[in-house]
C-alpha cells in the first residue's frame, strides 16, 4: 500500500485503538467492582465464611462477658489488641498472645509467643513446644492468661478421630445436656438459649444421614 | 490474619499510589517538556518527516517572507541580505547551527506534525504533497534591521558584540531580537564556523551577563518594600569609596561624587554607594525576595522561546557581596531578554507578560490553528510601586545618566548600566540600557547590551544611543509594530 | 439470583474478550495492509483465536481467573503486535514463548492447588534455586554489564526470573510459620548472588518484595523501617562502589549532558514519548526502531509513540487492575501462607512494572528489569505467566473454600 494512504489510514485508526483501550480498561474495572460487590454479598450471606467454629467464653474479665462467643478463623492471632483475629481484652493476655491455625484432619494448633502462658486441656504450652503439643478439638478448653475458652467446631468439618474429654475440673462446669462427649465421630451440638430461627446454622442438630466426613 | 489483610490493603494502596505518581509525572513531563524534547535536534523523526513534508513558511508580523521551501525542497531565506543577517538568530538556519530558533523549536508546526486526521485525509484526496503550517511571528523585520544598524552608527559601538530585545509591554509580543555578531544563513562558510566571536550563539536569550546598574531597579523595589521611609533615606556621597569589609571598596563610576542623595537622586544619577547601602540595609532575604519577584532563579519554560535562567545568589557570602549585588555585580546574572521583561513589567503597572513569538499559525488548508494570546507571567509589584519606579526611570532619561536615550516626541523611561566582569581572564565591561516608552499607543520596552566597552565609555553613551534610535523608529513606524 | 450474577459475569467477560479480540484483529490487519504480507493476515486471525482460546475456553477446563487471563493475554498480544511491527522474527519467538508460558501458568496453578503444605517442596527449593542463581556466575555470558544470562544451545535463559518464584514461595512459607532463618538466609543468599552478577535491578526487586512481605506478615513497623533504611544505605554504598551505578544516576539526573553515548537511551525514549502526543503517531508509522532496546526495556516508549499517551495510561491502568485483583485474592486467602504468596506475586508484578516505566519516564534511574508480559524475552514472559498462575491458584483455592462454606451453610438448614 502506498505510503501516503497507509499513513492517513493509520492516523485515523489511532482514535479507534485509543477508544478500545479505554473501553477495555473501563470494563475491567467494572468487573472488579462487581466482583467486590459480589464478595460483600456473599460475606453477608455467609458471615461465618472462613471460620471453623467459635470459642465460648467460660471465664473472662470485666471487658469480656461470660458466655460470649468469639468466631474462630482458620488461621490467626489471639491477643488483647482489637486487631487480633480473636480479641481477648483480659488481664495477663499479651497484645499478641498466641498464633493458631487449623489443620484439616487434626485440629486447632496453638503456638504461644515468647513468654506467653497458655494451656490446652490443662497441658501447659510454651513457646518452645513443638509439633507434639496437644491440639484443640471440639470441646477442648483453652486457657490463655486469665481467660478460659471452650472450642466448638462447626458441623461438617473433619472431626478428629481421637477426641478427648477434658480431664480438669472447670470452675464453671457446663450444665448437663449442654455438652455430650463425642463418640466415634458422632458430634452433637449444644442447644442455644435464643429463639429458634435466629440461631447460627451450626446450632441445629445433625441430620442422621449425610455424615460429617468431607 | 486480619492484621495481615489490613497490611495487604496498605501495600496495594502503596502500589496504586506509585502508579498514580507515574501517571502524573509522565503527564506533567510531556505537557511541560514535550515540545522541547520533540524539537531537539537529535530527534530522528523530524529528519524522517522532512523527506515527506514541505516545510511551511515563516513570515514577520507584516507579511515579510522570512523563510520558505523552494521547489527543490531546500530551505531558503528570501529576504535581502541585511534582513537575513538581522533575523538569523530568531529564525535559524537550515543546518540547525542556531539552537532553539524558530526553524527548530517550532518543528511540530512547520513540518506538519500538528495536522489533524481530517486535514491529512483532505490533502490525500486532493493529491497534494503534504505541507506544514505557516507561521506568522510577532517580530517586525525592519525593526530588527534598524536595531542592528544602530550598532554600526556610533563610534563606540561599531563592530562590537551585543544583543538587543524589543517587546510590547502590554501584550508580551516580541518585536525584535538580534544578537551580534551575526551571519548570513544562506552563506554558512567554514570561516563563519570558526569565527571566535561565536556568531551562531544567540546572545539575546542564551548569554547571561552581570546586569550592572540596571539591577538597581530590583534593589529599589527591595528597598521600597522593606525599608520604612526608604525615600527619606540618604547618604552623603562625598567620600570616594565605601568599605563594606572583605577587602574591597565600593566606588562610583569614574570616581564621581554625588553629594547628599536620597533614593530618587541616587537612582537618577546611578550612585553605587547608595544602592550598596540600601542592599545591606534591606538584607539578603529582602533582596532575594525582590529578585525572585522579578523572576530571578526561575526556571523559564516559555511556550515559544527557550531562555536561559537568570540567577541571584541564594546566600550572600559576605557583606561585601550583598552590597555589590545591590548594583548588579557579584554573582548576579541575567539575559538581555529577561532584563527587557523587567523593564516591561515596570511599564505595565507591575505585571510581567510572557514573551511570545507566534502571532498566528495557519494550516495549509487555510484554517487558523493558533492565534495570539497574552499570558501573564508574573505579577511583580503593586501599581503604586510600579508608578514610583516609572517616575524614577523617567527622570533617569530626562535629567540623569540616560539623557542620550531621550526622544522628544515620546515619553522614554529607562536605566543605564555599566557592568564589570572578566572574560577569559581579561577584564571586560558591558554597557546596558533597559527602558520603555510609557505612552499607551506605542507600548515598547527594550534592552540593549554592548560587550567590551571602550575605555571611558559607559552604558549611558553607548547602549543609550542605540536605544534612542530604536525608540525613534518605533515612534515613526507605529503602524508596523502595533495593530491599528 | 445466583444464576443472574453468574450470567452477568459471563456477559462482562464476553464483552471484554470481544473488545480484546477486536483490537488485535484490526491492529494486525492494519499492519498487514502496510506491505500485504501474508503473515500479517495470518496473525490477524491467529492472535484473536489464541486469545479466545486462552480467555474463553481455558477457564472452562481449568480453574483460572478470567479477568487476569484477559488482561495478561492482552498485554502478551500487545507485545507480539509491537514486535511484529518492529522486528517480525522476534514476534514469532515471542508467540512461541507465550505458548510455553501458558503451560507454565497452568503448572503453577496446579502446584498451588495440589501442594498444600509445601514442606518438602520449600526445603528442596532453597538449595536448588541458589544453585540455579549461581549458574550464570559459572557459565554465564555478560550482556550490558550484567552477567545474568546463560545459553542452553541457542536459547538464552535468565535464572533470576525463575528464582523470583521460589523466592516468593519460600519467603511466604517460612514467614507464615514464623521461622526466621530459612527465608532470611535464602534472601540474603539470593541478593548476594545477584550483586555478584551485577543485576542490581532484580536485586532491588527481590529486596523490596521480601521487605514488604515481612511487613505484611509481622506488622512490625520498626523493623520494616530499619530494613528500608538498610536498603537505602546499601544503595548508597552501591553508588559509591560501582562505577556504572554512578553513571546511571548521572544520566538519570541529566541525560542531555551526554546524549550521544551514555544518555542516548533515555533521550531517545523521551523523544519518542513526546512525539507520540496524546493519540500517538499511528501504528506502523513513526520510528520506533530508533529507540534503543525497544524490544525489552523501552517497549513502553514504543507504546507511547505508536498509540499515544492515553493508551499508555490505559496500559498502566491494566497493570493496576492486575494488582487490584491480586490484592483482593490475597486478602480473601484462607491461610496466611497463601495470602502472602499471592501478595508476593502481585507485588513482584506491580513493582517490576513501576521500576521499568519509572526508568523510561526518567522518574527513577534506569535499571535492567523488563516489563511483565509485554517485553520480549522467554524467561520474562514465562515467569510473569507463572506469577499470574500463582495468583490464580490461590484464587481457585479461595473459590473452593467459599463453595465449601456455602455447602456448610446449607447443611445447617439455613440457605442464604
Amino acid at each position: 500500500m502506498p505510503g501516503e494512504i497507509y499513513s492517513v489510514l493509520s492516523t485515523g485508526m489511532r482514535y479507534w485503538f485509543a477508544l478500545l483501550g479505554v473501553l477495555i480498561v473501563w470494563r475491567s474495572f467494572h468487573w472488579l467492582r462487581r466482583d467486590r460487590k459480589e464478595t460483600h454479598r456473599r460475606l453477608k450471606r455467609l458471615p461465618d465464611a472462613g471460620n471453623i467454629g467459635v470459642f465460648r467464653v467460660l471465664a473472662g474479665g470485666p471487658q469480656l462477658a461470660e458466655g460470649e462467643e468469639l468466631p474462630v478463623p482458620r488461621e490467626g492471632v489471639l491477643g488483647s489488641v482489637r486487631t487480633c483475629d480473636i480479641a481477648l481484652p483480659v488481664s495477663e493476655v499479651r497484645k499478641r498472645h498466641l498464633d493458631f491455625f487449623y489443620v484439616d484432619g487434626q485440629g486447632l494448633h496453638v503456638q504461644p509467643r515468647r513468654g506467653c502462658a497458655c494451656s490446652v486441656d490443662g497441658v501447659e504450652l510454651t513457646h518452645r513446644s513443638g509439633r507434639q503439643s496437644p491440639l484443640l478439638t471440639h470441646g477442648s478448653i483453652l486457657q490463655a492468661g486469665d481467660a478460659l475458652l471452650r472450642l466448638y467446631l462447626f458441623e461438617g468439618l473433619e472431626v478428629p478421630r481421637s477426641a478427648r474429654l477434658m480431664s480438669v475440673e472447670l470452675p464453671d462446669p457446663p450444665s448437663a445436656g449442654e455438652l455430650a462427649a463425642p463418640q466415634n465421630g458422632n458430634v452433637q451440638t449444644p442447644n442455644g438459649n435464643a429463639a429458634p430461627g435466629s440461631l447460627p446454622y451450626w446450632a441445629y442438630p445433625v441430620p442422621p444421614q449425610g455424615g460429617e466426613q468431607r | 490474619m486480619k492484621r495481615q489483610r489490613m497490611k495487604f490493603k496498605l501495600l496495594a494502596l502503596l502500589i496504586f499510589s506509585l502508579f498514580l505518581l507515574l501517571a502524573l509525572y509522565g503527564g506533567y513531563s510531556v505537557i511541560t517538556y514535550g515540545n522541547r524534547w520533540f524539537s531537539s535536534s537529535r530527534n530522528p523523526r523530524v529528519r524522517a518527516q522532512k523527506e515527506n513534508v514541505t516545510a511551511g513558511n515563516i513570515l514577520d508580523r507584516n507579511g515579510v517572507l522570512l523563510a520558505t521551501t523552494n521547489e527543490e525542497g531546500e530551505r531558503i531565506y528570501p529576504a535581502d541580505e541585511t534582513t537575513r543577517k538581522a533575523m538569523v538568530h530568531l529564525i535559524g538556519d537550515s543546518q540547525g547551527q542556531v539552537s532553539n530558533s524558530v526553524e527548530s523549536f517550532q518543528t511540530s508546526y512547520l513540518y506538519g506534525f500538528q495536522t489533524s486526521f481530517p486535514e491529512q485525509l483532505a490533502a490525500l484526496i486532493r493529491g497534494d504533497r503534504r505541507r506544514g503550517d505557516d507561521l506568522t511571528l510577532t517580530v517586525c523585520a525592519p525593526l530588527c534591521v534598524e536595531a542592528q544598524q544602530a550598532f554600526d552608527r556610533y563610534e563606540h559601538t561599531m563592530g562590537k558584540r551585543g544583543a538587543c530585545v524589543v517587546m510590547n509591554w502590554k501584550t508580551g509580543e516580541l518585536l525584535a531580537e538580534i544578537s551580534l555578531p551575526e551571519f548570513d544563513p544562506m552563506a554558512i562558510t567554514g570561516a563563519v564556523k570558526q569565527d571566535e566571536g561565536q556568531p551562531f550563539w544567540n546572545r539575546a536569550t542564551q548569554s547571561v551577563y552581570p546586569p550592572g546598574s540596571t539591577f538597581k531597579v530590583v534593589t529599589a523595589l527591595a528597598a521600597l518594600s522593606s525599608i520604612e521611609d526608604a525615600e527619606e533615606q540618604w547618604i552623603d556621597c562625598t567620600e570616594a569609596v565605601l568599605d563594606f569589609g572583605g577587602g574591597q571598596l565600593i566606588s562610583d563610576y569614574g570616581g564621581e561624587h554625588h553629594g547628599v542623595v536620597h533614593l530618587r537622586e541616587a537612582f537618577i544619577h546611578s550612585c553605587n554607594k547608595m544602592f550598596a547601602t540600601l542592599a545591606v540595609n534591606a538584607g539578603q532575604e529582602n533582596m532575594l525576595r525582590a529578585a525572585a519577584a522579578f523572576g530571578f532563579n526561575d526556571n523559564f519554560l516559555f511556550r515559544d522561546l527557550v531562555v536561559e535562567n537568570s540567577s541571584f545568589p541564594e546566600k550572600a557570602d559576605s557583606r561585601y557581596t550583598l552590597a555589590a549585588s545591590g548594583f548588579g555585580q557579584s554573582s548576579v546574572t541575567a539575559t538581555p531578554m529577561h532584563m527587557c521583561m523587567i523593564a516591561a513589567a515596570v511599564a505595565n503597572r507591575g505585571v510581567m507578560m510572557e514573551p511570545r513569538l507566534l502571532r498566528s499559525v495557519v494550516s495549509p488548508g487555510g484554517t487558523g490553528r493558533l492565534s495570539y494570546t497574552e499570558n501573564i507571567y508574573r505579577t511583580v509589584m503593586t501599581e503604586t510601586l510600579a508608578s514610583k519606579l516609572k517616575d524614577y526611570m523617567r527622570q533617569v532619561v530626562a535629567e540623569g545618566t540616560g539623557r542620550r536615550a531621550d526622544v522628544s516626541t515620546m515619553y522614554i523611561c529607562g536605566k543605564t548600566g555599566t557592568a564589570d566582569s572578566t572574560s577569559k581572564g581579561e577584564p571586560i565591561t558591558y554597557g546596558w540600557f533597559i527602558g520603555f516608552n510609557a505612552q499607551e499607543d506605542v507600548p515598547v520596552a527594550l534592552c540593549v547590551v554592548v560587550e567590551d566597552l571602550d575605555e571611558g565609555t559607559a552604558g549611558g553613551n553607548t547602549a543609550a544611543f542605540i536605544a534612542r534610535d530604536v525608540f525613534a523608529w518605533c515612534g515613526r513606524n507605529t503602524e508596523l509594530i502595533i495593530p491599528q | 439470583m445466583k444464576a443472574s450474577t453468574a450470567d452477568q459475569t459471563r456477559r462482562a467477560g464476553r464483552a471484554l474478550c470481544s473488545a480484546v479480540m477486536l483490537f488485535f484483529s484490526t491492529a494486525f490487519l492494519l499492519l498487514a495492509l502496510k506491505d500485504y504480507a501474508w503473515q500479517g493476515f495470518a496473525l490477524a486471525v491467529a492472535v484473536p483465536a489464541m486469545i479466545w482460546l486462552g480467555v474463553s475456553l481455558l477457564p472452562h477446563l481449568f480453574p483460572a481467573d478470567r479477568l487476569l487471563l484477559s488482561l495478561a493475554n492482552f498485554l502478551c498480544a500487545l507485545g507480539i503486535l509491537l514486535l511484529y511491527d518492529t522486528n517480525p522474527d522476534l514476534a514469532y519467538h515471542q508467540a512461541m514463548y507465550y505458548g510455553v508460558g501458558l503451560v507454565a501458568m497452568l503448572a503453577c496453578i496446579y502446584a498451588v492447588r495440589l501442594l498444600r503444605q509445601w514442606r518438602m517442596a520449600a526445603a528442596l527449593l532453597i538449595p536448588f534455586s541458589l544453585a540455579l542463581l549461581a549458574l550464570p556466575l559459572l557459565f554465564g555470558s555478560e550482556i550490558n554489564g550484567a552477567k545474568n544470562w546463560i545459553y542452553i544451545g541457542s536459547v538464552s535463559f535468565q535464572p533470576s526470573e525463575f528464582v523470583k518464584l521460589s523466592l516468593i514461595v519460600i519467603v511466604s512459607r517460612y514467614m507464615s510459620r514464623r521461622r526466621f532463618f530459612p527465608w532470611f538466609i535464602f534472601a540474603v543468599g539470593c541478593l548476594g548472588l545477584l550483586m555478584l552478577q551485577k543485576d542490581l535491578g532484580t536485586a532491588l526487586l527481590y529486596y523490596a518484595v521480601t521487605l514488604l512481605l515481612y511487613f505484611a506478615s509481622s506488622g512490625n513497623w520498626l523493623l520494616t523501617l530499619l530494613g528500608l533504611s538498610g536498603g537505602a544505605g546499601a544503595a548508597v554504598l552501591g553508588y559509591r562502589m560501582f562505577a556504572h551505578v554512578k553513571k546511571r544516576v548521572a544520566i538519570w539526573l541529566n541525560p542531555w549532558a551526554d546524549y550521544d553515548r551514555a544518555g542516548y537511551q533515555i533521550v531517545q525514549g523521551l523523544m519518542a514519548i513526546a512525539s507520540g502526543g496524546l493519540f500517538g503517531v499511528g501504528l506502523g508509522l513513526g520510528s520506533p526502531t530508533t529507540i534503543p532496546i525497544y524490544h525489552t526495556d523501552f517497549i513502553f516508549a514504543v507504546i507511547c509513540e505508536q498509540f499515544g499517551w492515553i493508551f499508555g495510561l490505559c496500559v498502566l491502568a491494566m497493570y493496576v487492575a492486575i494488582v487490584w485483583r491480586g490484592a483482593t485474592t490475597a486478602m480473601a486467602a484462607r491461610t496466611g501462607f497463601h495470602g502472602l504468596m499471592c501478595m508476593g506475586a502481585t507485588l513482584m508484578l506491580g513493582l517490576q512494572t513501576f521500576v521499568i516505566i519509572g526508568g523510561v519516564l526518567k522518574l527513577i534511574p534506569l535499571t535492567g528489569v523488563t516489563m511483565p508480559f509485554v517485553s520480549y524475552g522467554g524467561s520474562s514472559l514465562v515467569s510473569s505467566m507463572c506469577l499470574i498462575g500463582l495468583i490464580q491458584g490461590v484464587a481457585s483455592l479461595n473459590e473452593e473454600h467459599l463453595q465449601e462454606d456455602a455447602r456448610l451453610a446449607e447443611y445447617g438448614g439455613e440457605i442464604g
